[in-house]
């Protein structure tokens, strides 16, 4: 199996060796190189084809075990379910040889976990069996609530300031070892959880996440709900997990409001990438895009960042000219505020915090600009 | 009567109504079954452990959604299925790079007038054996798993893919230059 053309075409991985003895063969046959690249090209077709004529694979779960020997695992609405679209997925197996094996693979692994099961049942019937039995080993491991509720300062992103401080609802899920940690925010409030690595999220509401603690944290959370992020700089990326899609960043500001159908993203700065379905989208900032379970993501469209953003309750400007921004800060203050027409088309870019006062918008703005603040009993004015 | 299980009824119905001790017992009862099951499809890998969590975690959050407690094997059994073809669906995606960028750039058929006509032929000319590896494959199989799957070898099936190649391999350079011409 050393022949470099085997290696290129079904190998998992290259070493270096291997892309030297390939580039030295395709140097020698131009020919080949085009047929590889055609090759490479056929390969994503094949995986186009299957992700359109099978876009749930859940619903292939469904329907592989409803056919076994395991059906009963199967409930009542699943049932209804698979019954809606059972010509479908019938058709997408007729055509694709592959799609037949995966529906026995499916039924095989489900036969597998219920011998697991039946094992596990059968090993251990007096450690875990029985609420009146004692269970030394398990109250031994018993996860402890951990009662840690960490204030935060939610910096600005690019120039703003001032801070929230919130609490968080953490504790561990794990039973053996806290290599999970979950937190949830407060219905009705704004709670900001500080990672391990330095980047913050902003949790609105009920919103959930879910990361290894220190030192385990690998700089990916799961997400549930509306979560806005602000990811510090690092080496390795920073990646959300939702239901539908993941999130690929290096050092930014996003918003992700996920629920179990869809997860939506809208970036307000830097980059990141949002995959689903086995594509993907970059966003540049300003952007959206939306991923339901299944389907890839939409294709970036521009927002408005501060209307997309309201539910963070933070003030967004980017690349607004400043006569726009003193109209969104006197009607979210209710007070007048004026701008030189010379700096009127001026265009500025940042993220408040939502206690942020006028007073301390109008300083950085005035700062940024290079510009003065003056005030009286009506208004505040920025002049050159 | 429902399975035996590694715990009862009760502990479920606890765990449901925000008994912690009693979720620690179930999610430490459901952790042996996960990971026995997880190493048996994609082996000893560090992934296994990704997997369990991710699995338990599914479990935790859907708890609350689960009216009989005798249904949580079924519950679990679907989670750890749905959390194989997340990693499955993980693994490759549509443009799945095969070869260094700097030996094979990348070219795609996209946007090369009857392209898409073409690739039809092309893929019309794999015999049903050879479909169904690449298809496996696209869907996420690594080829050890593929062989086991088709009872044979790593290296017969990396020989079938070969062969496959082999046969479309002119069919492919003449569209090439058929399109360019």
């Amino acid at each position: 199996m050393n022949d470099p053309l085997i290696k290129a075409l079904a190998a998992d991985h290259l070493t270096a060796e291997d892309r030297r003895a390939l580039r030295a063969l395709l140097d020698a046959e131009p020919e080949l190189r085009t047929a590889l690249q055609r090759w490479a090209s056929l390969q994503g077709l094949i995986h186009q084809q299957l992700e359109a004529d099978l876009p749930d694979r859940r619903l292939l779960v469904l329907y592989a075990l409803s056919s076994s020997a395991q059906a009963s695992v199967v409930s009542a609405e699943e049932r209804d379910e698979v019954a809606a679209v059972r010509a479908e997925i019938e058709e997408a197996v007729q055509q694709h040889p592959g799609l037949r094996a995966v529906v026995g693979d499916i039924q095989r692994a489900a036969d597998t976990f219920d011998a697991e099961w039946q094992a596990a049942a059968t090993r251990a019937p007096s450690e875990s069996r029985g609420t009146s039995a004692p269970l030394p080993r398990a109250a031994d491991r018993r996860a402890t609530p951990a009662p840690r509720q960490r204030q935060s300062s939610w910096k600005y992103v690019g120039w703003a300031t001032a801070a929230i401080l919130v609490a968080a609802s953490l504790f561990l899920l794990w039973p053996r070892e806290p290599v999970l940690t979950i937190a949830e925010g407060v219905p009705g409030e704004s709670t900001t959880i500080t990672l391990p690595d330095g980047s913050t999220a902003l949790l609105v509401d009920a919103a959930r996440i879910t990361y290894r603690p220190e030192p385990a944290f690998d700089r990916t959370v799961d997400a549930q709900g509306a979560v806005f992020f602000t990811v510090a700089p690092g080496e390795e990326p920073f990646r959300v997990a939702t239901a539908a899609a993941e999130v690929r960043v290096l050092g930014t500001a996003f918003g992700v409001e996920a629920t179990q159908e869809a997860t939506e993203v809208v970036l307000a700065t830097g980059r990141v990438t949002l995959a689903a379905a086995g594509q993907e989208v970059t966003l540049t900032p300003g952007e959206r895009s939306r991923a339901t379970v299944g389907a890839p993501p939409s294709a970036p469209e521009r927002v408005d960042l501060s209307e997309r953003l309201a539910w963070t309750g933070l003030l967004f400007f980017r690349e607004t000219p400043m006569a726009r921004v003193a109209e969104r800060l006197e009607a979210r203050f209710g007070r007048m505020l004026r701008v030189d027409p010379a700096l009127a088309e001026e265009r500025v870019s940042g993220t408040f915090a939502e206690d942020a006062t006028l007073e301390e918008i109008v300083e950085a703005l005035a700062a940024t600009l290079g510009a003065r603040v003056e005030s009286d009993d009506q208004a505040l004015e920025i002049r050159p | 009567m429902p399975d035996p299980a590694p715990f009862d009824a009760d502990t479920v119905l606890a765990a449901q109504a925000g008994d912690a001790a009693a979720r620690d017992r179930l999610l430490a009862g459901l952790e042996p079954v996960l990971r026995g099951f997880f190493i048996n499809r994609v082996g000893k890998r560090p992934a296994v452990d990704d997997l369990i969590q991710n699995t338990l975690l599914r479990v935790h959050n859907g708890l609350s959604d689960l009216n009989n407690p005798d249904r949580l094997k079924a519950f679990a059994m679907k989670a750890a299925l749905f959390e194989v073809q997340d990693l499955y669906r993980g693994r490759y995606g549509p443009k799945e790079t095969l070869f260094d960028p700097d030996i094979l750039p990348e070219r795609t058929m996209d946007g090369e007038p009857g392209a898409a006509v073409d690739a039809e032929r092309a893929l019309s000319l794999l015999t049903t054996k050879a479909r169904r590896i690449l298809e496996l494959r696209a869907y996420g199989y690594r080829y050890r798993e593929i062989a086991e799957m088709i009872d044979s070898t790593e290296a017969a099936v990396k020989m079938q893919v070969k062969r496959a190649f082999d046969k479309m391999k002119d069919v492919l350079t003449a569209l090439l230059l058929l399109l360019l011409g």
